[in-house]
């Protein structure tokens, strides 16, 4: 029991950069593209289960966490509405829980199936940069109900690093795909 | 005279006879003896020819099929009693041959036996693993196809038992380019069914899955479909 | 029909097919479609290195770079409801950059091009905007973006504002005295810079970076962003979000002009706000 125990802390202690890679081919491009589209699925639906009015609080407390492993530390939401030229910038974090507490009885957030994958720029520290973007519809309504409505575009930034760890004594090479800033845009219809 | 000489030529003939019989009798004999004493010797020749050979067909299997069916060939050798130094050194040949290849059998038996242990050990593990990757994926569909939190942990609760822990690692492979590899970051189990209890997708298949001597899971590798 | 004609379909006929096409959802979404979503798609597009979908098409693809791809894709990045671009620079610019023997691609790396952040900050206490210009900075590995210099405002108001300063200038002699009239040029401290050398141009992201490390300046957020395009030999052109109802939106061209050296550099010049 224990032995697994170590393994995983393993996974930790030798997490390290692999050497510098100076480009991508687009065979790879496409896995990694596949793998960070899959994170922001990931990101989509985990918003979807914590705005959602059905999600008991204590769920929605641990979903909150995982959708928070899934970006950088340090990372902001850069919201901007319609209505005005101010932008408001929140950490993750604070975002998610804004996002749990909203006042109203129904919330349903929806994704359109469409999305724009960036090309993958090199860092100078040597990871890769790209940036996602995907539309987001969100419907609210009230006890009253009264309904509020917007779609908002959202540009995501995806890092992602070339990583080494040992597993069951063989190494293992992976890409760490975490997410960053993101800029949260109402569209106008 | 004429008695005389006619008396001792009498006695001359009868001499003659008497003694010419008793000549005769004893060389008959003589031959008699050296045709039994032939038969013998071509008869221990034959023995030594067939020991010989008997001998020799024990030295030259090379199978350990005959090994009962030598020995008692070897045993029919010594019941011959043959004080024939040629024989006798292939008798300690054969006997020590035979000793070897009883030896070889034992082992070869021993060995035949592990393998069949092995195999059935194999296929025992294969079974096991073919039934906890079924159980596996019936979990994991029912886990992405539950819509309420409860019985979503049950489904949990009900999986992590199969695994020496709730950190056990869980390794996607996302690709793989000229044999090598590309993983997503490896998780944990307790992770992993948290994942699919939320994301409701589950598109991977179990690759390979590593126990303890518990028979727990001590690692799940998947491949993306 | 090739799929990076179905991008060109949602532009031209936009308005006709949006009244036909069933559903919220499907209409949403072509005009998402079409919208240049990234600067990055904007250069993919230029370019032709992507199809309708935004799927990247890579080197080895026939439509990879395709001049013929080009010629139709290429208006669909310009500001239709511009009125600043002028129609023959526009087609004379799509002939030239489509070229099948000097065609002219548009490199994320290739330098001549810029970004101009439009910022706002609240500066001793009231709103203010100021303008960031920001090139792109190849480093031993990968490339950065950098803060080559800013134009504020309020800093730009209090040098040189004098029509005239012919009287102001330290005479040859002052050195006899001990410059003793620098008494003079200091205490009319708001006409100091005139008393500098010939050359002499106020360095403005250094003032900035001190008022923000003396507090006196504080970020408040982005505003806009534009890009100043030089990459194309003989043009000038400027990018601009767009956000806005039907399919001419996004990333989009909003000024073309053609260039020489000399009024290349005189509107280089315009938008550093030098003439100010």
């Amino acid at each position: 029991m224990k032995q697994a125990s170590i393994i995983v802390l393993l996974i930790g202690l030798f997490t390290f950069p692999a050497f510098a890679q100076d480009s991508i081919s687009p065979e790879r491009k496409q896995a990694i593209d596949s793998l960070a589209m899959e994170k922001i699925r990931d990101l989509e639906k985990y918003i979807s289960i914590i705005g959602s009015k059905e999600t008991p609080a204590s769920e929605a407390h641990r979903v909150i966490e995982r959708a928070t492993e899934l970006f950088m530390e340090d990372s902001e939401m850069g919201v901007s509405s319609l209505g005005s030229d101010k932008i408001n910038y929140y950490p993750v974090r604070e975002y998610f829980q804004r996002l749990m507490a909203l006042n109203y009885d129904k919330v349903s957030i929806s994704w359109f199936n469409i999305q724009y994958i960036s090309d993958l720029e090199q860092m100078p520290d040597g990871k890769w940069v790209g940036v996602i973007t995907v539309y987001q519809r969100f419907e609210g309504t009230t006890k009253e109900g009264l309904k509020y409505k917007d779609t908002t575009k959202k540009d995501i930034t995806v890092y992602v690093e070339r990583k080494q760890t040992q597993i069951g004594g063989r190494t293992i090479g992976f890409w760490d795909v975490l997410l960053g800033d993101i800029r949260v845009a109402e569209t106008k219809k | 005279m004429k008695r005389v000489v006619r008396k001792i030529t009498q006695a001359l003939i009868i001499g003659t006879l008497v003694f010419g019989s008793a000549t005769f009798t004893g060389c008959k004999k003589k031959k008699e003896l050296a045709a039994a004493q032939a038969a013998e010797a071509a008869l221990l020749a034959e023995q030594i020819k067939e020991a010989t050979a008997l001998l020799e067909s024990i030295l030259a299997d090379n199978t350990l099929d005959n090994i009962d069916a030598n020995y008692d060939k070897l045993d029919k050798v010594k019941a011959m009693k043959l004080d024939n130094t040629g024989v006798l050194n292939l008798t300690i040949k054969a006997q020590e041959k035979l000793a070897a290849d009883k030896e070889a059998y034992a082992l070869l038996m021993e060995k035949q036996r592990l393998e069949a242990e092995k195999l059935r050990a194999e296929e025992a593990a294969r079974l096991k693993i073919e039934n906890d990757v079924r159980i596996l994926n019936q979990h994991f569909e029912a886990l992405v196809g539950e819509k309420d939190f409860e019985k979503s942990n049950t489904i949990i609760t009900n999986t992590l038992p199969m695994f020496a822990n709730d950190d056990v690692p869980v390794l996607v492979i996302i690709s793989e380019e000229n044999g090598e590899k590309d993983y997503d970051k490896p998780s944990t189990i307790r992770k992993y069914l948290d994942y699919l209890k939320d994301r409701k997708e589950y598109k991977a298949v179990v690759e390979n899955v590593v126990y303890d001597d518990y028979g727990k899971i001590t690692e799940l590798e998947l491949r993306k479909k | 029909m090739r799929k990076p004609f179905i991008l060109l379909i949602f532009l031209v006929t936009g308005p006709f097919l949006r009244a036909q096409v069933i559903g919220d959802l499907l209409e949403d979404e072509s005009v998402l479609y079409a919208e240049t979503k990234q600067v990055n798609q904007f250069f993919h597009r230029f370019n032709s290195e992507e199809d309708g979908k935004g799927n990247r098409i890579y080197k080895g693809d026939p439509a990879f770079r395709d001049s013929h791809l080009r010629k139709q894709a290429l208006p669909m990045i310009f500001d239709r409801e511009s009125s600043s671009l002028d129609k023959s620079i526009k087609n004379q610019f799509i002939k030239d950059v489509t070229n099948k023997n000097e065609p002219v691609f548009l490199d994320f790396h290739g330098g001549d091009w810029f970004a101009e952040v439009i910022i706002d900050v609240s500066f001793n206490g009231s709103i203010k905007e100021a303008h960031l210009y920001l090139k792109l900075q190849e480093e031993e590995v990968g490339s950065k973006w950098v803060i080559t210099r800013v134009y504020f405002e309020p800093f730009a108001r209090l040098f040189f504002k004098d029509p005239s300063a012919i009287d102001k200038f330290l005479h040859p002699m002052s050195h006899e005295l001990d410059f003793m009239n620098l008494a003079k040029v200091f205490r009319k401290e708001s006409q100091v810079e005139y008393y500098t050398y010939d050359n002499f141009v106020p360095d403005f992201l250094s003032i900035f970076i001190y008022e923000m490390k003396i507090n006196n300046l504080k970020f408040n957020g982005v505003k806009k962003v534009n890009f100043h395009f030089f990459q194309v030999d003989g043009y000038y052109f400027k990018l601009e979000e767009f956000n806005r109802p039907g399919f001419n939106n996004g990333w989009l061209i909003t000024q073309l002009k053609e260039v020489d050296q000399e009024s290349k550099n005189r509107l280089i010049g315009t938008i550093y706000y030098e003439e100010n």
